[in-house]
């Protein structure tokens, strides 16, 4: 019994060590730009392995899926089948005769089912924005739903010809230019050439599989914020962040931006969720 | 025989014209989507807030920028012709072309806060005014910033601009080519990533030009 | 989801004497003491304070723990198994919330 104790305060003890040393080591010396990004995309990495915190989302979010009576709703796989639901959204729902992705579904599903209006849903939705450690209940139905596909890989039917319409306007309107700072998606997430906003490395969907790696690791469990982060959510900051005018969560340009990056991430394997600053 | 000949020469001449005018416009011919359907989808996705409606109106450059995802896949006439709209877009302080304060410029060039608005938290104050350069640019030495834009760091040095030259004529026309650059950078560089800042009333001509001084003047940070 | 739940996860099986790692989130704001900086008025922090390991009820690992920790930490301890049976971790905060959690694990 001693020995365990000695042998993990040891183990402890030298993390500890370790990890100060290299924080007071770093302190001693200015770091240029380039080697403060490489810690940064260090900690990214070490953040990585273990277990995220995001899951403790997706079991709350098993519960908020039945209290909120999404066991009636059908996402493609038959009303309840939630096991690779998210891997073929977005589709064409033939019930709301439109394209729907998964946050979408899953706000019309609440209208129907849950009788919610469409001003409480939007409330609903943006429940948890802006604020830190919040245990939103939506949050928590999109993390189980996306993690109930884990393994699967995107599958995106774009010979729907509903889909590919709508594949096709998320991609014009990744490339329109508008507002006062003239930005579009294309400004930082394009381009043949490695680049970086301050100390973060873009993606681009040019170069094959970083759309996909990007897309299909949502929602995305942020530390500064101590909650996760979902799709629309990351499309509200993107826009804030572009100067556009204030974004509405499942708008049909939420749609189109999604079947457009999630169309160009088919064939990616799924794994929910990421961790990142 | 020399007639058929020539026919069929006219005859792929004209099949081969026809694909290459094709390409010039990638994203909109192979669309299927008209211009009208993605201008509704993409109001549809802004909240009614009225405060911000002036924000979705696309002026003829944007319009032109939009048909293609970069300056290599845009015709020569295209380039041409934002080039031309945008160089009447400048517009020069009361005073003219003069080095302004550094230091102001200075604290422009550092805040990434104006014109973010947002329903929840995380609003800019509407009196927030910045042009956040060390987002896409590296400016001073030793300050972390992206590679988007090219590196600033020595502009004025590189420039070949010192205390002796600064004043001479063309000391005041490499800075007057700054400041145009700042103000409206699609007038040298058509559909560029960077924001067209003074055009658009984000930074004043005021602003600018402290900003351009800040870039070039011997005696600031970014020149040491 | 009530402050203080954890996901508590280790091996089903392992080896005897084999190291094995405990890991642990635990739900938890970590909120630092502060100062309000509209009323200059004192907030306690709220975070927690101790972690004890157990393993078949012999306490193996105890960590103390202050501010400086993440919100929502995740916590990975090593863990020679010996012998089948329940580990358990039992964590306290600063505001007197006491919480337990159990796994069971097989040594072979």
């Amino acid at each position: 019994m001693r020995k365990i104790l000695l042998t993990s305060a040891v183990f402890g003890l030298a993390c500890a060590g370790l990890l100060g040393y290299q924080t007071v080591k770093a302190q001693d010396q200015e770091l240029s730009p380039e080697q403060e990004i490489k810690l940064v995309q260090e900690f990214n990495r070490m953040m990585a392995e273990g277990i995220n915190p995001g899951e403790i989302w997706a079991e709350m979010g098993k519960e908020a899926f039945k209290k909120y009576n999404l066991d009636k709703c059908d996402f493609g796989l038959g009303p309840g089948k939630v096991e690779g639901a998210f891997a073929q959204l977005p589709r064409y729902f033939p019930d709301a005769k439109k394209v729907m992705d998964l946050e979408t579904r899953i706000g019309w599903c609440l209208q129907q089912y849950a009788g919610m209006t469409p001003e409480q849903v939007k409330k609903f939705v943006q429940q948890c924005w802006g604020k830190s450690q919040c245990m939103g209940e939506y949050d928590a139905i999109v993390m189980y739903m996306s993690m109930a596909s884990n393994g699967y890989k995107v599958n995106v039917n774009l010979k729907d010809p509903q889909v590919k319409r709508m594949y096709e306007m998320g991609k014009q309107i990744y490339y329109a230019r508008l507002g006062p700072w003239d930005f579009n998606c294309a400004t930082c997430h394009a381009g043949q050439s490695e680049v970086r906003i301050r100390a973060t490395r873009l993606w681009s969907a040019d170069r094959p599989g970083e759309a996909g790696h990007a897309v299909a690791t949502f929602p995305k469990y942020l530390v500064r914020w101590a909650q996760p982060m979902t799709m629309h959510f990351r499309y509200s900051e993107c826009i804030r962040q572009m100067r556009w005018s204030p974004f509405e969560p499942h708008s049909d340009l939420a749609v189109a931006l999604s079947t457009f990056l999630y169309g160009t991430a088919n064939g990616t394997e799924i794994k929910v969720p990421s961790i990142g600053r | 025989m020399k007639k058929t000949l020539l026919l069929g020469l006219l005859a792929i001449g004209l099949v081969g014209i026809s694909p290459a005018q094709q390409k010039k416009q990638p994203t909109k011919k192979e669309a299927g989507v008209k211009p009208e359907e993605v201008r509704q989808v993409l109001l549809s996705g802004f909240e009614k807030d009225q405060r911000f409606r002036w924000k979705l109106e696309q002026d003829e450059s944007q319009r032109i920028c939009s048909q293609y995802p970069s300056r290599e896949a845009m015709p020569a006439q295209a380039i041409a012709k934002v080039i031309e709209l945008e160089n009447k877009n400048i517009k020069y302080p009361q005073w003219g072309i003069f080095w302004g304060d550094w230091q102001e410029g200075k604290k422009l060039v550092d805040n990434p806060r104006g014109g973010r608005f947002a329903s929840y938290g995380f609003a800019d104050k509407p009196t927030d005014r910045g042009g956040n350069c060390y987002a896409c640019h590296l400016i001073e030495k030793g300050v972390p910033g992206g590679t988007m834009g090219p590196q600033l760091t020595g502009y004025g040095k590189r420039y070949g601009i010192t205390k002796e030259n600064m004043n001479t004529p063309e000391g005041l026309e490499k800075l007057k080519t700054v400041y145009n650059i700042v103000y409206n950078a699609w007038h040298a560089f058509p559909c560029s990533s960077m924001p067209r800042f003074g055009y658009h009333g984000v930074l004043s001509p005021e602003d600018v030009m402290n900003i351009a001084t800040y870039l070039l003047h011997p005696e600031s940070p970014v020149n040491k | 989801m009530a402050i203080g739940t954890a996901i508590l996860r280790v091996p089903k099986e392992a080896q005897k004497g084999q190291i094995i790692r405990v890991q642990m989130v635990i739900t938890h704001p970590m909120a630092s003491r502060r100062r309000d900086p509209q009323t200059g008025q004192e907030i306690p922090g709220h975070f927690l304070t101790k972690l004890q390991l157990f393993h078949n009820d012999q306490l193996v690992s105890e960590m103390i723990m202050a501010t400086g920790i993440s919100a929502n930490p995740f916590i990975a301890l090593p863990l020679k198994a010996d012998s089948s049976g329940v580990i358990k971790i039992a964590y306290e905060d600063n505001r007197g919330g006491k919480w337990e959690k159990t796994a069971e694990i097989t040594v072979k």
